[in-house]
């Protein structure tokens, strides 16, 4: 069957918007209509409260140092934005990557594009409200205009990636200077985007950086409260928030080899890039978003390989590529369903609630992982995932490590006292993660100490009252 | 030697391994193992509600099960549930495997009489009898499927179909299937290192099977590698267990538990099939013995697992070296040695090898009838929600024949807190005080006392250390009942 381009990009447009669609819909029929995960809550607190400067909630109190971009484009219409914004910049992104791989041979352009549908990563940026979603996008048209040699256009957009992920604007510069220097570009195009990227940082972080200094080194690693080890986060079948899936993966191995008989001149630049990146991805899970563009391809022409290879049997070759499909496929469904089960429920957004009728200030305590939720509901929180330039950060890691799995009140008093904390939220999620179900640590103390009063509860969580410690 | 005798000296091999297996299973009517009962439950499961236990409401107290079905399945519909019939199905298949060894040892040598003999070896080896008679044994399926595909993947071009089924019956069978995967790459190592070269349809042939083992386990254990991660080979066994199930490897243990005759043999049949013939078997049984010798050194593989694996394709590899030595004693002047060596590999074979299996199938434990009893008094005279103390070689019977809750039993994967539950168990088991011991027996909901005469012996006792009237009565003979 041969279609012409548009009735292939069209069908496979449709089959995006399925499996975007998919989970949203079935979270909205059978969790509730709530944003998935917690870096949605702080992007959303900050857009309705328009909190530019000074955030009181989070740490108990701090400068606001995550890009302000997403928050500016939600105030706007936070309500709507929130909902739709994910899914329109994924149809957004998987259309400007189909147009980016329009000179791929045909087999690996709609190999590509299906294996982007169905990669957890795409699937997390296109349904999880989140600030990688857009930088994910302005770096895709960026690199279309660069193709089409608007350099300006593209360096200008790529000074924008600053408001969005700082991150992706310093890691896209030297990409940028590495691949211009390559092309032969005119310098002046690297200077005009080092210029705008320094101007727009200057903006955003010159005062900041001038009254906070340098931030401090992280003496820890902030892995997801699921995340045991630092590998799973690379694969999303191991429970990686958003990794790539197991036999993608495996299929990019193999696809360098295919890659390497086509691509001769490009491989090794490719592979280099691909290499910086995987290493990038063991200190900034971030990276994942773009070296998944990158896997994405490489596993196109693994697939395509093995299906015009020669095979010396008809049934293994036909069994392979079968059991391939399966991989991919049981991947992709076992993370649609991942999102459709997370966090925040109706029993969190209960619990949530709860707290923001409390009419005081009071700093809640709990895992840094729910720490977005504690200040959404507008309550001082001891820490949140938003480690950079926080204050003090490693030593209120250590202490919410000493609280968490103390079972000392002289030990545990001490930090409530030092942080000023009047309640806990206890989750089913960190009773499991942390204390295995046992009633151990901080949990144990709430249990047994009648300092402790449970002022809330319901099938998922606990809030607990100090009453004198 | 000709054919028609091979063929009916297979027979006889076959007849006898079959006779000693059956000797010994029918001679009980319950299985040996504990872990049997496990498996029983599951077929049991499969034939009343036509479906797979995922979540096992009386093991532990409730907790999810994984476990790949096609045993199961396989038992459920060959027997329909007949015990009788499911002790005497898996012996067959673990005596019919003499056939599949046989041509697998034909097809490395090319001679009959060394792969008789290396057959006989195989079938006598004292582990593997002692782990697989009267226990309803993984193994019936899983070391015939094994062998299988190496024989299949040797003669692709006549056996792909058979390849690419048997794959998925492996795949489905056990997570012994990883080391297949492993063999193979082994396998691939050895072939660059030896400058062999691989057929375009062996290589085919072995990333199916990576893809399929990793796509099936993966749909299996899902859940346990998210909760593990790679920890999960240690299946979640607790510390001291785990440091005797997965200890360092002694050369006094392989001798003893795989016998002398196939590990000297075998090791020096290495030697021929790697460096002499080259041979493609040959390559590929050695890279099963080499990858499961180097998981067990690096304990990453079960002891009992890795030395049972390692003892079979060394018996296995055995027939180069006794295809050698036939050869050698052809050449030699003196005319008796023709018959004398053979005789004297085969009395060799009957000392070190059937003898040791024969006293060891003599001591393995079978379970009494008394236990079994007990169970049943359990089953017909406690509450349906009553919850069993038993130690831990004991829960499956609890949860198979008594039919109620235990504490804690031998399958530790998914299960919740099994560290905290045997350190609670051995301390029901062993403290005299009674406080402690209440607390415990409360906190576990536990209502039934289960002391068997294997628990007085593991924990040397004779009776509840903190037994009294006031909070005990005594139901049986080795049955408590809390009452507190």
């Amino acid at each position: 069957m041969n279609l012409s381009v548009k009735k292939e990009f069209f069908l496979i447009f449709v089959l995006c918007v399925v499996a975007i669609a998919l989970p949203l819909v079935l979270r909205y029929l059978f969790v509730g209509d709530y944003l998935v995960g917690t870096e949605s809550y702080h992007q959303l607190r900050l857009a309705e409260s328009k909190i530019f400067f000074y955030d009181q909630f989070s740490y108990g109190g701090r400068y606001v140092i995550t890009e302000l971009g997403l928050p500016l484009i939600l105030s706007l219409n936070s309500a709507l934005l929130s909902k739709i914004l994910p899914p329109i910049i994924g149809l957004l992104i998987f259309t400007f990557f189909y147009v980016l791989i329009k000179d791929l041979p045909r087999n690996n352009r709609i190999i590509s594009s299906v294996l982007l549908i169905v990669s957890p990563p795409f699937i997390y940026l296109s349904t999880v409200l989140n600030k990688y979603s857009i930088a994910v996008l302005i770096v895709l048209l960026s690199l279309l205009l660069f193709k089409k040699g608007k350099y300006f256009a593209s360096v200008l957009l790529l000074s924008v990636l600053s408001l969005f992920s700082v991150f992706s604007a310093v890691l896209f510069f030297f990409l940028f200077l590495i691949y211009s220097r390559r092309k032969k570009i005119e310098k002046k195009h690297i200077l005009q985007l080092l210029g705008l990227d320094i101007l727009l940082l200057l903006t955003q972080y010159g005062y900041k950086l001038y009254y906070l200094g340098i931030p401090k080194i992280l003496k820890f690693v902030g892995l997801d409260i699921n995340v045991n080890f630092l590998f799973q986060n690379f694969i999303s079948d191991l429970g990686g928030p958003y990794g790539f899936a197991l036999f993608t993966s495996i299929l990019s191995f193999i696809g360098i080899n295919y890659f390497w008989r086509e691509n001769k001149r490009e491989t090794l630049f490719f592979i280099l890039v691909g290499l910086v990146m995987f290493i990038l991805t063991i200190f900034f899970s971030q990276t994942l978003f773009y070296l998944n563009f990158m896997v994405i391809i490489l596993a196109s022409y693994a697939l395509v390989g093995l299906t015009k290879h020669v095979w010396s049997s008809g049934l293994i070759r036909k069994m392979t590529i079968l059991v391939i499909i399966c991989g991919l496929l049981f991947s992709f469904v076992s993370y649609e369903k991942r999102l459709v089960d997370s966090l925040p429920n109706e029993a969190t957004e209960d619990a949530v609630y709860f707290l923001t009728k409390i009419k005081n200030n009071d700093v809640v305590f709990s895992h840094p992982n729910k720490g977005f939720w504690i200040s959404k509901a507008y309550k001082k929180n001891v820490m949140d995932e938003e480690f950079f330039y926080a204050p003090n950060v490693n030593e209120r890691y250590e202490d919410a490590n000493k609280l968490l799995y103390t079972t000392k009140l002289e030990e545990a008093s001490s930090i409530i006292n030092k942080y000023n904390i009047r309640y806990f939220y206890m989750d089913n999620n960190m009773k499991d993660s942390l204390y295995n179900g046992r009633e151990e640590g901080l949990l144990f103390l709430l249990r047994y100490n009648p300092n402790f009063n449970l002022i809330y509860k319901n099938k998922e969580v606990e809030i607990w009252e100090i009453e004198n410690v | 030697m000709e054919n028609k005798k091979t063929y009916i000296l297979l027979c006889f091999i076959f007849l006898l391994t079959l006779g000693f297996r059956l000797y010994f299973t029918l001679q009980t009517e319950n299985f040996s193992s504990d872990e049997a009962y496990f498996h029983l439950r599951q077929i049991e499961n499969i034939i009343e509600n036509k479906n797979l236990v995922f979540y096992d409401d009386l093991s532990y107290g409730g907790r999810d099960v994984i476990y790949p079905p096609f045993f199961h399945a396989l038992m459920a519909v060959l027997s329909f549930g007949q015990i009788f019939l499911l002790k005497i199905i898996p012996e067959i298949f673990l005596a019919a495997t003499v056939f599949v060894v046989f041509f697998v040892c034909k097809s490395l040598t090319q001679d009959n009489l060394s792969s008789l003999f290396s057959t006989t070896a195989f079938s006598f080896i004292p582990l593997f009898i002692g782990e697989t008679i009267n226990k309803l044994s993984v193994y019936s399926i899983l070391i015939p499927t094994i062998f299988l595909l190496f024989y299949f993947l040797s003669d692709l071009k006549r056996y792909a179909t058979h390849y690419i089924i048997f794959s998925f019956i492996l795949a489905l069978t056990h997570p012994i299937a990883f080391l297949f995967v492993i063999a193979l790459l082994f396998y691939v190592l050895l072939c660059l290192s030896e400058e062999v070269e691989i057929s375009g349809l062996k290589k085919e042939a072995i990333v199916f099977s990576i893809v399929l083992v990793l796509l099936i386990q993966f749909i299996f254990y899902k859940k346990a590698f998210l909760e593990y991660g790679l920890a999960i080979m240690w299946q979640n066994i607790p510390a001291n267990i785990l440091a005797d199930s997965f200890r360092s490897l002694t050369l006094f243990e392989s001798v003893f538990y795989i016998g002398i005759i196939p590990l000297i043999l075998g090791i020096i049949g290495i030697y021929i099939g790697v460096f002499q013939k080259k041979n493609k078997l040959s390559l590929l049984i050695s890279s099963l013995i080499l990858s499961t010798f180097l998981l067990l050194i690096l304990r990453l593989m079960p002891i009992t697992e890795g030395l049972l694996i390692l003892g079979l394709a060394l018996a296995v590899l055995s027939s180069l070296t006794l295809k050698t030595l036939f050869n050698y004693t052809q050449k030699l002047r003196f005319a008796k040695l023709k018959i004398i060596i053979p005789a004297m590999i085969f009395i060799l074979i009957v000392i070190f090898s059937i003898w040791p299996s024969y006293l060891v199938i003599k001591n393995v434990s079978f379970l009494h009838d008394q236990v079994i009893n007990d169970m049943e008094w359990i089953k017909e005279n406690t509450g349906k929600r009553s919850v069993v103390l038993a130690n831990i070689n004991e829960g499956n019977l609890i949860t198979a024949i008594a039919e109620r809750r235990n504490v804690i039993d031998s399958n530790f994967l998914l299960a919740p807190h099994p560290k905290d539950r045997l350190e609670d168990v051995n301390l029901l088991y062993s403290t005299q005080i009674e406080a402690k011991s209440i607390e415990l027996l409360k906190k576990y909901n536990i209502n039934i006392i289960y002391l068997s005469e294997e628990t007085k012996n593991a924990y040397n006792i004779e009776t509840l250390l903190y037994y009294n009237k006031d909070c005990f009565q005594k139901r049986r003979i080795r049955i408590y009942e809390f009452v507190c």
